[in-house]
């Protein structure tokens, strides 16, 4: 322990935290900086000067007592005591001016002042230590016995002042003011108090080297080696007993088996006196190493905590058990120091130093393999799930996936707060950033990974439509104008929305179709009489930036595509009768029709823009009905559910019986047996065999059986066309719970998914969108529409004549130049190709979604990957660049928020415990208090 | 023996309502959001009544109101809250009334008042979740879920303290009556 006054523990245990802790805390300030009163920039001035100070006062007293060959004083270790204590103190003090309540909560990192505390200890603790060691020159001739009693009295002694002394002082009206930091201060200094002789306590008992104490030596290690830790355990997860929270404890989650095992191996190999057997001491050297990873892990989590030990001594004697970790870790090193010693003659130096590293390494590196197996797993999921190449067959890997989702279900149950914490600490945060990106994924898709993976029926529902609210649009205004630098009109559709009701608080939400060809290219919302234009950024970024600010009523207005060419559009708030102006502007090659909320918009294009794109060509309405015309031939695409063998004769006796029925559709009929993948055949193919012999895997995943057949109908144009009809008993909504709206240019012929009933009647769902209206029963299935066949480049393209339609080439993205990109309308069109090639081959996705990003920004035009977002300060801008970095960072797959849906559960029954408990204190103290005193 | 007999017949109707809670706690495992809906229905329906926000059925007993983005379903059904004003309104009555057969024929009245007491109790919850949960959690710096359970559980726990004290009033008053005249 005297190698604590060695000056360089001041680097890692003091100047390293006061570095972190200024990186955490300017990352903090450079959001809500723009927010702060200029008596607030001062006092954070103040503490840059704070901090500044005292890292330099560490480096120079570490430099100079290190080029002096010194160890540290006296007097330097309580002026670091007193130091290091003062600046915590003055944080938590002031940390309400840091950080006042005008700053929304969302912005700020709810663990800060945890981490400041972590990050603050470690040189108050090692000040103590220095200390410890000063005052015991000679451990081994004192008696540790004494320090113990002192320090379990203490607690009970300060319990019992507290009962007399508290009440008249707060008689005396002295709380107020300087009362309060006397109160504080008292606290902090008898917490140091105890950990002092507690600690020395220890120092003495681990230096005392009589025979009888190491005859004895199992008396006190097993207590401390085993018993405590596994006591511990067993109290902070509610000892096993019904009373146990399932996914959370006191301090984490350490409900897992391994724990305990982990304890209880470690705990037998501190007890174990050293073999004669040089192996087997060889075994207890590795072993010692492997579990001190363990202890420091638990040292680390009680690190927070430990001044608190003091308190929880009161309650149960919980407080010696948050100590134990770290009397463990002293034994831990002392048992590791006896075992090397007695080994070192025995092996090669080199050998024991790389055994020994990877010793202390192996369970972190077991808990990062299985994690790396984990992100495996759920990543090659949710890519063949959201993007996957429709070409390939993906092997059928569900097992590894189980253990994520429970893991992932088990994190997000409920966050964790700040009396009973959930998840393990840093593991979690370890798992969130190794697994999941420090992103998360929401209910709806672990609830659809489920489905496809193992056929676990949907529990969640999409909702199709938004009910109407009462804020309108009350007018609308255009003004259009030939641009000739973009080649292209600029109209800006400027709308007057009006809260029709007497209610504060209401959002402006509406859904509108964009025109081929058209884009949305600026936005603005009045904001206080002034004109805010909107950000163009990522669209999940400013998603979770608008409902946070929602969530606090502030003003915030967000444009963004949903699916195909649908836009969202929502404005917050209004109050009660309230007005608000906002506008949009688009860029478009001619005339555009169309309409938002019940309005109608129609502008005129009489000079038509020059096409001059490559990858896209636009054909107008009147060029589309010069082209011969065509009814493209229907044939069958049966959709058979393959995930349910019991099921299978039945499907197979409907698909016999509907090519019976349909005999002109089954010539060219094909057959897609569909459980977790989907495989195709000819009708004229042997697929019985293999339909009935196949065991089923995962649920019926129809979503990707249609991309690949909508991809084929589209790269192999010809005369006929698919008409999609499901053969399965029982399609929950979770089977239709999917929007193929960007696949609509694959499939002119209409819009048809046909469930059979039996005996030719269906239940008739939109292919582009199942959920979004209620079936409709017919009779008989229907003919195709009239195309346009449009011949290029010995390509034949099958169009719809009734609209503007946009020809794109799916085979023109190789070897694109993302530096020299087009800009103005050119670009939407450009950005749309490149969108329809990555709808084709979602595999892609993954890699070129931030390409796209990134050309929408530089062309200003918005894209499906990004959004047009009002923000009311630069606060609120710096937050969503930050959250646009960490998603641009990480999986295209995962999310920043859960869907957006808040369930108003009921709180936790030891919420209501806790509670209930307070007030019962409460009213118990009011009585003693409000006892007449004694007379005098 | 005399006495353990006269304890047990009196412990009886505490148990039997005990019975209830525990049997009826094991419903809620197996419970899912259709079998609830007893519940969130009308909690949907007053919920858009008071607050003017309207609600859609998107699946059998799951309500979501879209202009403010919640859900109610069978977490939020108040299905807990429920048991435990039956168990209060039971014990209470069983202190008062120690006839078995009283505490029988007072058992679909204790049933009807717990039901209307959690209906009104879980809608004043959400109401003032809704109209504070933000800004408590912004002005105190704690996160949403924090505020969540903390405002939710002193508004039952108030409620449930005031339904005791006024019951317990209203007996007492009922009780007392007689031994004064």
């Amino acid at each position: 322990m005297r190698n604590l006054l060695n000056p360089r523990w001041l680097l890692i245990l003091s100047i390293l935290p006061l570095i972190l802790m200024g990186f955490i805390l300017y990352g903090e300030y450079r959001i809500v900086r723009h927010l702060l009163e200029p008596e607030d920039l001062i006092l954070w001035t103040n503490l840059w000067w704070a901090l500044g100070i005292l890292v330099s006062f560490d480096i120079a007293q570490g430099l100079f007592l290190i080029s002096r060959k010194k160890s540290l004083s006296v007097g330097l270790s309580w002026l670091n005591l007193i130091l290091h204590l003062s600046f915590i103190y003055l944080y938590y003090y002031f940390s309400n001016d840091l950080l006042p309540f005008n700053i929304p909560q969302w912005m700020v990192d709810n663990q800060l002042s945890l981490f400041l505390g972590s990050l603050g200890l470690p040189a108050i603790l090692h000040a103590l230590l220095v200390l410890v060691v000063h005052y015991s020159p000679k451990p081994e001739e004192k008696l540790a016995g004494w320090r113990i009693v002192i320090a379990v009295l203490l607690p009970l002694l300060v319990f019992a002042l507290a009962q007399l002394i508290l009440p008249i002082w707060h008689r005396l009206d002295f709380l107020d003011g300087f009362g309060l930091h006397l109160e504080i201060i008292l606290f902090v200094c008898t917490s140091l108090v105890f950990l002092y002789l507690i600690f020395q306590a220890i120092y003495i008992i681990s230096t005392k080297t009589p025979a009888s104490w190491k005859a004895y030596n199992l008396f006190w290690k097993i207590p401390f080696a085993i018993i405590f830790p596994v006591l511990g355990l067993l109290l902070n997860n509610g000892g096993g007993s019904e009373f146990k929270l399932s996914g959370s404890g006191i301090f984490g989650d350490f409900s897992d088996p391994c724990y305990l095992i982990i304890a209880v191996l470690n705990g037998i190999l501190l007890c174990l006196p050293n073999s004669g057997n040089k192996f087997v001491r060889l075994g207890f050297f590795f072993g010692r190493l492997a579990g001190l990873t363990y202890i420091i892990y638990f040292c680390l989590v009680l690190l927070p905590y430990m001044p608190l030990s003091f308190l929880a001594i009161l309650a149960i004697g919980l407080g010696f058990l948050m100590l134990s970790p770290f009397v463990v870790l002293i034994l831990q090193i002392q048992a590791i120091m006896e075992s090397y010693r007695s080994i070192r003659k025995d092996f090669p130096k080199r050998f024991l130093q790389f055994g020994g590293s990877l010793a202390f390494l192996i369970l972190p590196i077991i808990i990062s393999l299985s994690y790396y197996q984990q992100r495996l797993a759920l990543h090659n999921a949710l890519d063949y799930v959201y993007q996957a190449d429709l070409e390939k067959d993906y092997p059928y890997r569900a097992e590894a996936l189980t253990k994520t989702l429970e893991r992932i279900e088990e994190l997000q149950a409920r966050p964790g707060d700040i009396f009973f914490n959930q998840g393990q600490p840093l593991l979690s945060s370890y798992f969130n950033w190794m697994v999941l990106d420090n992103m998360m994924i929401s209910q709806t898709k672990v609830a659809e990974l489920k489905r496809v993976f193992f056929n676990v029926p949907h529990s969640i529902d999409r909702m199709p439509a938004t009910a109407p609210g009462p804020v309108q649009l009350d007018s609308l205004s255009l003004n259009t104008v030939y641009d000739p630098d973009i080649g292209a009109y600029r109209t800006w559709i400027k709308l007057e929305l009006q809260n029709t009701s007497d209610l504060n608080m209401r959002e402006y939400q509406t859904r509108f179709h964009l025109p081929q060809g058209a884009y949305i290219s600026n936005y603005y919302l009045m904001m206080e009489g002034r004109k805010e234009f909107g950000l163009l950024s990522e669209k999940k970024s400013a998603l979770w930036i608008y409902n946070n600010i929602r969530r606090v009523r502030r003003d915030p207005g967000i444009l963004y595509y949903e699916s195909g060419r649908n836009i969202n559009f929502r404005v917050f708030p209004f109050a009660a009768q309230e007005r608000r102006s906002t506008g949009i502007e688009l860029i478009h090659g001619s005339s555009l029709n169309f309409t938002i909320d019940g309005t109608e918009i129609a502008v005129s294009g009489a000079q038509a823009a020059k096409n001059e794109n490559p990858l896209m060509e636009v054909l107008q309405t009147k060029e589309l009905e010069a082209l011969p015309q065509m009814q493209r031939e229907a044939y069958l695409h049966l959709l058979i559910d393959a995930s349910d063998d019991s099921l299978k004769t039945k499907y197979l006796n409907q698909a016999r019986e509907i090519l019976a029925l349909h005999p002109e559709l089954a010539e060219h009929a094909q057959i897609s047996l569909v459980d977790y993948e989907s495989r195709q055949y000819e009708a004229s193919e042997n697929w019985q065999d293999e339909y009935l012999n196949k065991p089923a895997q995962g649920g019926f995943f129809l979503k990707r059986a249609l991309q690949q057949a909508l991809r084929q109908n589209y790269l192999n144009p010809s005369q006929r066309f698919p008409q999609f009809v499901i053969l399965s008993e029982d399609l929950k909504p979770g089977n239709l719970d999917f929007d193929l709206g960007d696949w609509q240019f694959t499939y002119p012929d209409g819009e048809g998914l046909y469930h059979f009933q039996g005996k030719d009647s269906y239940n008739s769902y939109s292919l582009f969108n199942p959920l979004s209206a209620v079936p409709e029963a017919i009779k008989h299935l229907p003919q195709g529409k009239s195309l346009a066949v449009y011949k290029k480049d010995n390509w034949t393209y099958f169009l719809n004549p009734d609209a503007t339609q946009l020809i794109y080439k799916p085979h023109g993205l190789a070897g694109i130049n993302w530096d020299q990109l087009p800009k103005g309308w050119t670009a939407g069109l450009e950005m749309e190709a490149f969108y329809r090639d990555l709808v084709l081959n979602p595999q892609r996705n993954k890699k070129e979604w931030t390409q796209l990003l990134r050309y929408s920004f530089s062309s200003g035009i918005m894209n499906p990957y990004s959004s047009f977002i009002a923000l009311e300060n630069e606060a609120q801008k710096e937050t969503l660049r930050q959250k646009q970095a960490q998603v641009i960072a990480g999986n295209f797959a995962l999310d920043l928020e859960e869907d957006n849906l808040r369930r108003m559960s009921e709180p936790d029954w030891l919420w209501l415990l806790s509670l209930g408990l307070g007030i019962w204190f409460l009213v118990l103290r009011k009585k003693k208090l409000n006892k007449p005193l004694p007379p005098a | 023996m005399e006495s353990s007999a006269y304890d047990l017949k009196r412990l009886s109707p505490y148990l039997f309502y005990l019975i209830l809670f525990i049997g009826l706690k094991g419903f809620f495992a197996f419970a899912d959001d259709a079998d609830l809906q007893f519940l969130s229905a009308p909690l949907a329906q007053l919920l858009s009544f008071f607050s003017g926000y309207a609600h859609l059925e998107i699946s059998s007993g799951v309500y979501r109101f879209p202009e403010v983005e919640i859900l109610i379903d069978s977490s939020c059904s108040g299905y807990n809250l429920f048991l435990i004003y039956f168990l209060l309104l039971g014990w209470t009555t069983i202190s008062y009334h120690s006839n078995g057969v009283k505490v029988l024929q007072g058992l679909p009245l204790n049933l009807g008042v717990a039901y209307l007491l959690t209906l009104f109790t879980n809608s004043t919850r959400i109401l003032s979740l809704l109209k504070f949960e933000s800004s408590i959690a912004n002005f105190f710096h704690s996160s949403q879920d924090l505020i969540h359970q903390a405002l939710g559980a002193f508004n039952n726990l108030f409620f449930l303290v005031l339904t005791y004290l006024i019951i317990n009033h209203l007996f007492k008053k009922k009780y007392a009556q007689p031994s004064q005249s």
